[in-house]
């Protein structure tokens, strides 16, 4: 694990959140490094998933939702009105908790944000689709069925193969909201690998359930609880020694 | 997440080898400087001392992180918690080389018995080489060879009950070997408990290879 400070790619400030009049997120403060994964862990309704979703401004497609608070991503204010969403989410990529292949061939899936951005040269498209599966870990299963459709590959096939879609547009951050959770064990194991794998290279957000796959894999632990962040620190602290009662209780399985 | 196990966990066990083999360094510096009157020596014994000190702190730190953080089972969590168990026993061996040390720094006799320290030689050496066979064993994971520690211990202890024997022997002889024949009783007890903790370690070794807790230092090993 690292313990050596990264720079700061994403800065979030007084984060608040409504579904309509009720306040989900009670004012949020988190800094992510620029490598790296930090583990959002808590129990159902503490936040976590709502918080990680406001990142890339999921929350846009949802009515009666209000977003406050300042979220400064390299520079980029991700709620001001310039800023675009289709963009930011290249920047910002999103992994799902079930895996979302669309209906046609790997090829064509990992390069569906490609060709959404107009890129036709045949070499730089084969180039990212095998850069791409090979940095997510799923190159030498499928690089002989390319042009077969995702549909017909395992849930952690499928779920690689819906991060290295991702990956394509060579996103500076990744959100993953609970990535195994549909997944049986050994897939999820893998899943696991290849994140291991990317946080030398990026910075990644993952919401889990899994206290264990959160100590595994993370470098840093938040601990959100009732729209409240509790605690962050590196997670060898938050497992060992952390500071808060709740959090103790928590990871220890004593509620949640 | 296996593979970053594994890496951990080879650290681990390297830095615990490491610090078995200073260890073993250390005792038989202790005794070297003490059978040449080497207050220099001894002096460096227990400056050096919180090198082990630390090693132990840094490994058990360490072992703490992994359980917290992997949730170890069967033979990961034998390897990690053998390595807890046994780390402790490595800085109680360098107490007391750390002991022979200060009865070094402080001998006041000036009337030595030759053969005596002759034979706490040789005792130093034996019980470093012990020291050092144990560490071999845990590295090779060798549940047998661990076992037959209890036999070189009991060779050791009766070579320290010798030792006794002749440093009474002396004192009864000629009052003025008292000051040096004490020393020599302290320094054969301590050598005798180092031997004892090679097979603490020895124990350990074969939970980590078979899961069974066994007693390799039975009650006829006594020295006074």
């Amino acid at each position: 694990m690292t313990d050596k400070q990264e720079k700061t790619i994403l800065s979030t400030r007084d984060v608040r959140l409504w579904y309509g009049q009720k306040e989900a997120l009670h004012g949020i403060d988190l800094d992510f490094p620029n490598k790296g994964i930090t583990a959002l862990i808590g129990p159902s309704g503490s936040g976590k998933t709502t918080y990680l979703r406001a990142l890339n401004r999921m929350h846009d497609l949802e009515d009666g939702v209000t977003v406050t608070g300042s979220f400064n991503f390299n520079g980029t204010d991700i709620y001001a009105p310039t800023t675009d969403t289709v963009d930011l989410r290249k920047r910002i990529g999103m992994v799902f908790q079930q895996p979302n292949p669309f209906p046609f061939s790997i090829y064509e899936n990992v390069i569906f944000g490609l060709r959404l951005d107009g890129v036709k040269d045949k070499a730089v498209l084969d180039e990212a689709v095998e850069r791409s599966l090979k940095q997510a870990s799923v190159w030498d299963e499928v690089k002989d069925d390319l042009h077969k459709s995702a549909l017909g590959l395992s849930g952690g096939q499928q779920q690689r193969v819906s991060i290295a879609r991702v990956l394509a547009m060579s996103p500076e951050l990744l959100l993953l909201d609970e990535p195994t959770s549909a997944l049986d064990p050994i897939s999820s194991r893998n899943i696991e690998e290849t994140l291991l794998k990317l946080r030398e290279d990026y910075a990644m957000i993952i919401v889990t359930h899994s206290m264990s796959q959160a100590s595994r894999i993370s470098d840093r632990t938040a601990f959100f609880l009732s729209g409240n962040l509790i605690e962050v620190d590196q997670t060898k602290h938050i497992f060992l020694n952390p500071q808060k009662q709740e959090t103790q209780d928590y990871v220890s399985g004593r509620f949640g | 997440m296996r593979r970053l196990f594994d890496e951990e966990l080879a650290d681990l066990d390297s830095s615990f080898t490491e610090m078995g083999m200073l260890v073993s360094q250390t005792i038989q510096k202790a005794v070297q400087s003490f059978v040449d009157h080497d207050r220099e020596g001894a002096r460096q014994i227990l400056e050096n001392d919180h090198q082990i000190n630390e090693r132990e702190a840094a490994i058990e730190k360490k072992t703490f992180e992994m359980i917290a953080l992997y949730q170890p089972v069967t033979t990961d969590l034998r390897e990690i918690v053998t390595i807890l168990k046994a780390v402790s026993v490595l800085e109680r061996m360098g107490d007391q080389a750390r002991n022979i040390a200060n009865s070094t720094i402080r001998v006041k006799g000036t009337k030595h018995i030759a053969s005596i320290e002759q034979e706490l030689g040789v005792i130093g050496e034996m019980v470093a080489n012990m020291v050092s066979q144990v560490m071999e064993y845990y590295v090779k994971n060798d549940a047998l060879g661990a076992e037959s520690i209890a036999e070189a211990n009991h060779k050791l202890s009766q070579s320290a009950a010798k030792v006794r024997t002749d440093s009474v022997n002396g004192m009864k002889e000629n009052a003025d070997l008292v000051d040096s024949a004490a020393d020599y009783l302290v320094i054969a007890g301590y050598l005798k408990r180092i031997g004892d903790y090679t097979t603490d370690i020895a124990e350990w070794i074969v939970y980590k290879r078979t899961g069974k807790i066994i007693e390799l230092n039975p009650g006829y090993n006594f020295f006074i």
